[in-house]
């Protein structure tokens, strides 16, 4: 059938020719293909046994899962969730379980009035490179992190300059008082980098390739944004060489794998666990979670209709069954009523004043025949019909919120979108503010961490739109004051306007869950991202 | 066909190639403009609309100027392979690519190997040992096969060969050839199972056909061995089918293999698709749709060209007319 009389070695030969070549071709592209790490450098730095060592039990390498991408380590920039647990830098203090700022590269801070608070540095802490620690450095990292399009441009609000006026010695000046200001170098965004280095990869800071200059523990040697970071111990720490040798950071596309990954004993510490039940049930470890000061809440947007009638945003709060939320997130949150969590308030009295200052507090509980009081006192008595942008992972609570609304006569239509345009919305303008179900996922243990981020004119997002002139004057009161009677009595003042106003329905603290078997984490709390986390992790 | 023929045929698909190439680049850049929404918005992301940031956006995007001038700078960025920067991470769109392109063409080449392996090789037994209980296990395994999707097949091969027996790892892409062979063969074979299914299905019948031809018979009527009939005259013959369709597969598996990744946790282009869709990420989406239809097109001339190798008749066909 092939064969002809003529030119059969020619079309021998060309049948060769390109099989050979198709063959090759094939070969080439199994072979070449480079491996996953392709786009990063991995650098060793050499970790012999040097140094004291923090604890005497060594662990060889601890391998954390983490659900996400991690684009780079730059903690100004957005997308950088991962960046708190790979990036190995450190801030002048960490928060400890209570709330209280514990000295950390600062060993000291003076406040000697409300709008100054100085800043004096630990000697002797070495960068990785062994340059000392310097107000200098300090200055560079926290003016790179409030510089315009830095995402965290907004906590700086209240500052008016940093300056180094001595080789250790950091002097901020706020441009008003604000009691909130002490906490916010604590918190895990405000990490101190290199001046140098800082300057020479302005463009570049973070990214792979370039990573980060800290003073950490552990020193991260490669990042690739889709398999994870590599972190090496540092032999010059501060507080003496690590008992963990090697964090290699491992990152999934979604938790079943993780937990998959935890059972095969490929990751020792699963982080950031959202699913405490199924996770347990897949992995086969135990799932701990932890109530964080942090407070999802539903957002209702005060300046368009119709929650702008505080009737409906009323009969909305009467609606919601916290407990149906719960269950939704198996259990990793503990329901609440007020915006501000409990726990921002304990340090500003004794048990007995806080918690009779919360009881004054109305609480809008769960119920129906309320609700729909509420509503029929509204402008929309027979209900009306509503979009709520939500994103996929949260997408689960708002279908809860839905339904309890549906019971009152509000149509809730759940709309599921991707990450920039539900933040187009929150961050857009105020009459297109999205009514949504929102978490915060992070807290500074101040009070003024809501107002900070939610409410009043000054608010970072303030999703709800809600800046009465005197909830205004009430929050920058609460600020300008460190008294702390006099604080309780302001943010209780606000709580009970927010319940009266309802501009967020506050629904549960939330949790923050990690699973593993393998380590006992101490002193894990709200604020666990503060310092190098697996400095509390012992070998079980 | 001449050598010179075969040349210029090759030459012609390729200048075919990058003339598609540029309609698709057109289309692809307009998504900008027919997407919902105003360009800025897409490409402010999750940043704060401010003056100093539109503005800077503007600047960066050429948005001021006319469009088809914005197509021409774009276009010739991207014949740089320089696509801008991701909206969603800030990082460079190519540099995104090039971290996942190597693990999709590793597990879908990988992954062709096993489809073409088993699918060919189990359609010729079926086809060899047809209406035996060989043959009817064979078809109902490939049945079966068909109608698992890839998400089912993938953790049930994680839980009994990563877990109840622990014979590979259960997520990740490895490092080095040995390693990443390793580390993708799960996923390679979750991915190639209803590919496998598909070609051995194809195979048996086109093998079942040239089986009875007359010029088989006469082969073994010649005294011919069997290997011999079988590759010379039944497998070149048979196979045509296949080839013309493993271009289609090979695009397939490279670039469809989403639901695979997620599943293992692997970082490849088709997440990344997906990803950037969902997340109205244009500059990240543009790129990887032109790498994708470039990917497409290269898997699909290579099949043309394996189905010439195959066929003469192809390359004969004019100078026998």
């Amino acid at each position: 059938m092939f064969r002809t009389t003529e030119g059969l070695s020619e079309e021998r030969l060309w049948r060769r020719v390109l099989s050979l070549g198709f063959v090759l071709a094939l070969a080439t592209a199994l072979l070449w293909a480079p491996g996953a790490e392709s786009s990063t450098r991995t650098t060793d730095i050499a970790s012999g046994p040097t140094g004291k060592a923090v604890s005497n039990q060594r662990t060889p390498v601890l391998k954390v899962g983490w659900v996400g991408i991690m684009p780079n380590l730059d903690p100004s920039t957005a997308a950088n969730a991962g960046a708190r647990v790979a990036n190995g830098l450190e801030q002048l203090f960490h928060i400890g379980p209570n709330g209280k700022l514990v000295p950390w590269l600062a060993t000291k801070l003076t406040v000697p009035n409300q709008r100054q608070y100085v800043y004096t540095l630990r000697r002797g802490v070495r960068f990785w490179d062994g340059a000392e620690l310097t107000a200098a450095d300090v200055v560079a990292s926290w003016e790179y992190q409030r510089r315009p399009g830095s995402v965290r441009a907004s906590y700086f609000k209240a500052v008016d300059t940093i300056r180094a006026t001595g080789k250790y010695t950091v002097v901020v000046r706020l441009k008003y008082k604000d009691a909130g200001w002490r906490s916010i170098p604590g918190m895990f965004f405000l990490q101190i980098s290199q001046k140098k280095f800082i300057d020479a990869n302005r463009t570049t800071f973070g990214l792979p390739g370039t990573l980060v200059m800290g003073t950490g523990p552990w020193r991260p040697t490669s990042l690739n944004p889709t398999s994870g970071a590599e972190l090496v111990a540092n032999p010059r720490y501060w507080r003496g060489r690590p008992s963990i040798d090697r964090i290699s950071v491992k990152l999934f596309s979604n938790e079943s794998g993780m937990a998959l990954a935890v059972r095969s004993g490929d990751v020792d510490l699963a982080l950031d666990v959202v699913s405490p039940t199924t996770f347990r049930a897949t992995s086969g470890v135990r799932v701990t979670t932890n109530p964080t000061c942090a407070t999802a809440k539903l957002a209702i947007p005060t300046q368009a209709t119709p929650f702008n009638d505080v009737n409906v945003r009323r009969a909305v709060a009467r609606a919601i069954n916290r407990a149906d939320i719960i269950a939704a997130i198996q259990g990793s949150g503990t329901p609440t009523y007020t915006l501000i969590a409990p726990s921002l308030l304990a340090s500003l009295g004794t048990k007995a004043q806080v918690q009779a200052a919360l009881n004054s507090v109305p609480k809008n509980a769960f119920n129906l025949t309320a609700a729909r009081q509420e509503l029929a006192r509204s402008a929309y008595p027979n209900g009306f019909n509503v979009t709520m942008p939500t994103l996929q992972q949260l997408s689960g609570v708002s279908q809860v919120i839905a339904a309890q609304l549906r019971r009152i006569g509000i149509n809730v239509t759940v709309d599921v979108m991707g990450e920039a345009a539900f933040y187009a919305l929150v961050f857009g303008p105020a009459d297109k503010k999205p009514f949504a179900y929102v978490t915060t996922g992070g807290c500074t243990p101040d009070p003024s961490w809501e107002d900070e981020i939610f409410i009043g004119s000054k608010a970072a997002v303030n999703i709800a739109g809600y800046a009465p002139p005197d909830v205004d004057r009430m929050i920058a009161a609460g600020r300008a004051t460190t008294n702390s009677q006099k604080r309780l009595r302001i943010y209780t003042n606000i709580l009970k306007r927010l319940a009266s106003d309802v501009p967020y329905v506050p629904l549960y603290q939330e949790g923050h869950s990690y699973a593993t078997n393998k380590f006992v984490w101490a002193n894990h709390s709200s604020f666990w991202h503060s310092r190098p986390w697996p400095l509390d992790l012992r070998p079980r | 066909m001449s050598r010179q023929g075969v040349l210029l045929y090759i030459a012609g698909r390729i200048g075919a190639l990058l003339a598609l190439l540029v309609v698709l680049s057109f289309a692809v850049f307009s998504l900008l403009y027919v997407a919902p929404g105003s360009a800025v918005d897409m490409l402010l992301g999750t940043s704060p609309r401010t003056p100093e940031t539109i503005s800077a956006l503007e600047e960066k995007y050429h948005l001021n100027e006319p469009f088809l001038v914005q197509y021409w700078i774009w276009v010739r960025d991207a014949a740089q392979l320089n696509f801008g920067t991701s909206v969603q991470t800030s990082l460079p769109v190519t540099d995104e690519i090039k971290a996942r392109l190597p693990t999709s063409l590793y597990l879908g080449l990988y992954a062709f190997v096993l489809t073409m392996l088993f699918g060919i090789g189990l359609g010729i037994i079926a086809a060899l040992r047809r209406r035996s209980i060989l043959d009817r296990g064979i078809v109902s395994g490939s049945i079966f096969a068909l109608c698992t999707p890839a998400f089912v097949s993938g953790i049930f091969l994680l839980y009994v060969f990563a877990i109840r027996v622990p014979l590979f790892p259960v997520s990740g892409t490895g490092v080095g050839i040995v390693d990443q062979l390793w580390h993708l063969t799960l996923p390679a074979v979750a991915l190639a199972l209803v590919g496998a299914a598909y070609v051995l299905k194809h195979t048996r019948v086109a093998v079942i056909g040239v089986l009875d031809q007359d010029y088989v018979l006469f082969a073994r009527a010649r005294g011919l061995s069997r290997p011999r009939v079988l590759w010379r005259y039944v497998l070149r013959n048979g196979l045509i089918p296949i080839v013309t369709i493993s271009g289609v597969l090979l695009s397939f598996v490279i670039t469809g293999a989403v639901i695979v990744e997620v599943t293992f946790s692997l970082g490849g282009i088709g997440g990344l698709l997906v990803q950037s869709a969902n997340e109205k990420d244009l500059p990240m989406l543009q790129g990887v749709a032109l790498v994708i239809a470039g990917v497409i097109m290269v898997a699909n001339l290579l099949a043309d060209l394996a189905y010439m190798a195959v066929d003469p008749r192809i390359r004969l066909g004019r100078r026998q007319s």
